[in-house]
């Protein structure tokens, strides 16, 4: 009798990636010598054996001949006789038809590690396509080493087993439990490129193959391609290790898009009820756990409404909150906002680009959070009392967002200089109140009468250019005319800005003038909308 | 900074080998608690300068880097033109050639003593300091342009100082290369009247007191005796350097994909040397370099009338000027090639060692003196270039303390009256139109430059060959 490690655990260690669980195969061996050794069976279908201390499981050699359809037609040959080579032939991919003896000396028949360097998943024999639920183990294995390529000859393999209709038996629940243990993975998209190269993915996920092909408004969607964009989606939930429930929500959201009429194409209106909807039958069909298929559906039907919170109104802003149960269950709505940003990041350019939506949303819970429900309710007329604490709380909101956006001005630090930001309902209230934290570094605003005006109009490229340069220009009036100035009124047209700035001649002993100030800079520059919706402009000023 | 990031190559040198887009290593010159203290920004910032196209060695930092606008205050590059190098408006800064110049008075401290005050009150009188100042020259067109073209040298020929002067000042007191033409109306504008200004922030116009010798050698070149009392000023190229920065930086943004730039961070912008717009910015900033110099060559005639007045006889004889905000073409030797080199030293000094065909004949067996400026309060520094500066950082040392704390958190823990009154207790007069001005630039705001100036020694950078301590501050 004689033991080997076989598996992945050959194969992580030759990756050099960290040993997880090892897998051992005993040859000439029969289940009552396991048992006489104190080893426990488990196996139901084949003789697996738990290792009485260590509980690792070991495998009687065995060899596997197909009996039927689909995932459970097997027979199974586990005999004293079954030598390492049976064994290791009866395995998918050359990978994972490894085995290493005691002494530590590697076995690979199916040259498995001319493989591993050539970073190829190859299928060991034509017995790979005896089981269909190999195809979702190889496209998993692509979505875990990202590095790998399926062999033209094992995609030719996969296609010929789609052909002939082996996918269309899978169990739903098989498909399931690989697809989600796929989605874990670093690099989900993977997964579905090989379903798709090998013609699976129609097969088993024919809402998710029609994306493919579909386009979308270039504008908000540079890559144009809802199936491109759906697996940037979930790459991007994979990469910040969000849950399963995140990701099958990402990879579901926009299922929708793949049934719009080619006439509208790219718009899709109302393409979210119809995710919502397929995202129902779909989970119905493969058995899709219930606390994914509910964040799937809510994500689906409402990351619409998200990514237009900021311009939502007070009361439709609660709707969502209440559609989506945020106030009763916080750790759900925290994933349903996950999805929501991967939807937003999973666009080339997006990666970095501010998206205050979550945040603003989070914000509206917590004010309307504020109100005292109990107290609502008992001042309510009983009939109306859901109605009463949704006008409570659509008051919360509106007031949290007034507050919010009141114009004023602050300096944050800069090591060396100072940080001016203004804050405002509008981009134009921002730049006033920049300009005048600008003043503020100088001097105390109130010291500044608004006696003299000064014309200003700039033009730029874009948002943050405009306030460097609105900034800058005052700077130059400044400088060039010794003043300062207390009062400014700007108009933005586009990025062109027009304003009056008021003010006065600097007078050293009334002003107390701290510093001159040298130049506005592009360093922390940021013109935009924040979480509370407020418009911020801000950067370091050079003294 | 995390420790973790560097590896440590001796107690004051720590390297980042490449990683990413960073095409050289990145080295910071400090001892383990310098780096300690220093901001993460630095870190970042630094290895972003790395990435820079062209970028010749490594992006350097001295023992005073903190964070700054795309480059770190205290940064070191230098670029090849031929290999796509670039200039940058960033690196550079906004204040160009803003510096420093350390002059002899012949004076024994415990001669003027009885006049410090005398001299405080007319230093602070006949040079004007702070926002809304002007100087008494108001410059037309033509002159605007001749100054921008002949530097310290178009003032010293309308008498403001002597030939001698140019000898002791960086590129003999008149950029090279300078294009009035490339310099816009509004930078103009900004600077009509304020040659011969101070300018406000950091910038001040010091007596000090050798207080201290450490290389007798060099101290006698310098000619510093201990006890004796010089004066520093510190200032730049006041509002058109400024305009000429911001015009430029906004330039280089927006057409940095147009030159197959990827900007880390917009603050880096450049553009190739050998583009047009890159050339424009060296004719430009040249032109900023002689506004700083011809500035410093005015208000230094101004100090020598005061002196001339209140102590008669007294004639202030110029140690060195030295610039810390430039782009300079230069030879240097790399990997055993000599090659011209675009050198950008933001926030740092150059240091040439000894032999360095560039220093005058008196000062060349020594290196050039590297005056380090302290903050109001506290010590300065005088240091020589060394030998082995050729194979740090292009030949280049620190410039100065730099701040430990913003302006709004000094702002806030002092009050510009005490802190007078304190200064005033220990003997150091200050005076500046501006009480909130001194309150940010409190000695507590800053790092302890003698730590600077120690590590820039143990680094090899440049050596110690003095210390100066304040007795008077004109603050801007």
């Amino acid at each position: 009798m004689k033991t080997y490690i076989v598996g992945g655990a050959v194969r992580d260690r030759l990756l050099g990636l960290p040993l997880a669980d090892r897998d051992y195969v005993v040859v000439g061996a029969t289940p009552d010598d396991m048992i006489a050794l104190g080893y426990q069976p488990v196996g139901k279908d084949f003789p697996v054996f738990l290792h009485p201390q260590t509980h690792e499981e070991y495998a009687l050699a065995r060899t596997e001949r197909k009996s039927g359809r689909g995932y459970k037609g097997f027979k199974v040959y586990a005999a004293p006789d079954v030598t390492l080579e049976e064994d290791l032939r009866r395995r998918d991919l050359t990978i994972n038809a490894m085995a290493e003896d005691e002494a530590g000396t590697l076995i690979d028949p199916h040259g498995g590690q001319d493989d591993l360097a050539a970073r190829v998943f190859r299928h060991v024999s034509e017995t790979f396509a005896e089981d269909p639920v190999r195809i979702l183990r190889v496209a998993r294995f692509a979505a875990r080493f990202t590095g790998f390529v399926v062999a033209p000859e094992t995609n030719a393999l996969m296609r010929r087993m789609v052909d002939n209709g082996e996918v269309d038996a899978l169990v739903p629940e098989r498909v399931w439990q690989e697809v989600a243990r796929g989605l874990m993975e670093a690099q989900p998209s993977r997964m579905f490129q090989v379903l798709r190269d090998c013609g699976a993915l129609a097969r088993l996920f024919p809402e998710i193959d029609r994306l493919f092909g579909v386009p979308q408004p270039p504008a908000h969607h540079p890559e144009v391609d809802t199936g491109v964009h759906v697996m940037r989606v979930v790459d991007w939930a994979a990469r910040q290790g969000f849950s399963l429930a995140v990701r099958f929500a990402a990879l579901t959201h926009d299922l929708g898009k793949g049934t719009t009429p080619p006439e509208c194409w790219p718009k899709h209106h109302g393409h979210e009820a119809r995710s919502a909807d397929l995202v129902r039958a779909l989970s119905e069909r493969i058995r899709v756990p219930v606390d994914c298929r509910e964040l799937a559906v809510a994500v689906a039907r409402e990351h619409g409404n998200v990514h237009r919170a900021l311009e939502l109104r007070p009361g439709t802003v609660v709707e969502l909150l209440e559609r989506v149960d945020a106030f009763r269950r916080p750790e759900r709505f925290e994933a349903f906002l996950q999805a929501c940003e991967c939807d937003f990041r999973g666009r080339p350019g997006y990666e970095d680009k501010a998206f205050p939506a979550p945040g603003h949303l989070r914000q509206a819970l917590q004010a309307a959070q504020t109100i005292d429900a109990a107290e609502v309710a008992r001042n309510a007329d009983p009939a109306r009392i859901r109605d009463a604490i949704f006008q409570a709380r659509t008051r919360a909101v509106t007031a949290w967002r007034a507050r919010a956006a009141e114009p004023r001005w602050e300096h944050f630090p800069h090591q060396a200089d100072m940080g001016v930001r203004g804050v405002g309902p509008t981009l134009a209230a921002a730049f006033e109140q920049a300009a005048l934290a600008m003043t503020a570094v100088v001097t105390d605003p109130a010291r500044v009468a608004p006696d003299e005006a000064v014309e200003i109009r700039c033009e730029a490229p874009d948002e943050e250019l405009l306030l460097a340069d609105w900034l800058n220009a005052l700077i130059l009036e400044m400088a060039a005319r010794r003043m300062l100035f207390s009062r400014f009124e700007v108009s933005l047209h586009g990025h062109g800005l027009h304003a009056t700035a008021w003010g006065e001649p600097v007078d050293p002993d009334k002003h107390q003038p701290a510093v001159e100030i040298k130049g506005a800079t592009y360093t922390e520059l940021k013109a935009g909308r924040d979480e509370s919706g407020r418009w911020l402009a801000q950067c370091v000023v050079d003294v | 900074m995390n420790l973790a990031l560097f590896k440590q190559v001796s107690d004051v040198e720590w390297r980042v080998a490449p990683f990413g887009k960073m095409r050289v290593p990145a080295v910071v010159y400090a001892d383990q608690a310098l780096v300690r203290e220093m901001d993460e920004k630095v870190f970042a910032q630094l290895v972003n300068v790395a990435t820079l196209p062209g970028i010749v060695d490594a992006a350097y930092a001295m023992p005073d880097a903190h964070w700054g606008y795309g480059f770190p205050i205290g940064g070191v590059a230098a670029f090849d033109a031929d290999a796509g190098g670039v200039v940058s408006a960033g690196g550079v800064g906004f204040d160009i050639s803003c510096g420093v110049r350390t002059l002899h008075t012949g004076l024994k401290a415990a001669d003027i003593a009885p006049l410090k005050q005398r001299l405080a009150e007319r230093l602070f009188a006949r040079i004007p300091a702070g926002l809304g100042s002007t100087g008494q020259l108001r410059l037309d067109a033509g002159e605007m342009d001749a100054m921008l073209r002949g530097g310290a040298r178009w003032a010293v020929e309308r008498g403001y100082g002597s030939e001698a002067d140019l000898d002791r000042i960086e590129e003999r007191g008149c950029m090279a290369g300078a294009e009035p033409g490339n310099v816009s109306e509004h930078a103009k504008r900004r600077q009509r009247d304020e040659i011969g200004t101070l300018g406000s922030g950091n910038h001040y116009l010091e007596l000090q007191e050798i207080a201290e010798i450490y290389d007798s050698k060099a101290a006698d070149r310098f000619r510093l005796r201990q006890g004796e009392v010089v004066v520093s000023i510190h200032c730049g190229s006041r509002g058109l350097g400024h305009q000429i920065g911001t015009e430029f930086l906004r330039q280089m943004v927006i057409a940095a994909p147009g030159h197959g730039i990827e900007l880390p961070d917009r603050e880096l912008a450049c553009a190739p040397i050998l583009s047009p717009l890159g050339q424009a910015y060296l004719g430009a900033m040249r032109a900023a370099v002689n506004c700083a110099l011809a500035n410093r060559q005015v208000i230094t005639q101004l100090a020598r009338k005061v002196f001339a007045d209140i102590v008669p006889g007294t004639h202030l004889t110029l140690i060195y000027d030295v610039s810390h905000n430039t782009c300079k073409q230069e030879t240097h030797t790399v990997g055993g090639q000599t090659r011209r080199l675009y050198v950008h030293r933001k926030g740092a000094t150059r240091a040439f060692g000894p032999g360095h065909p560039a220093l005058p004949g008196e000062l060349r067996d020594i290196g050039q003196p590297v005056l380090i400026g302290g903050s109001m309060g506290t010590a300065s520094y005088i240091l020589a270039g060394t030998e082995t500066g050729v194979t740090r950082a292009f030949s280049s040392a620190c410039h100065g303390a730099g701040r430990a704390m913003s302006r709004h958190q000094a702002a806030r823990q002092w009050h510009g009256r005490t802190l007078v009154d304190e200064l005033a207790g220990r003997g150091i007069l200050i005076r500046s139109p501006s009480l909130r001005g001194v309150a940010e630039e409190a000695p507590g705001a800053y790092k302890d430059v003698s730590a600077v100036v120690e590590a820039a020694d143990r680094a090899g950078l440049a050596r110690k060959v003095a210390k100066l301590k304040p007795l008077v501050c004109i603050k801007g």
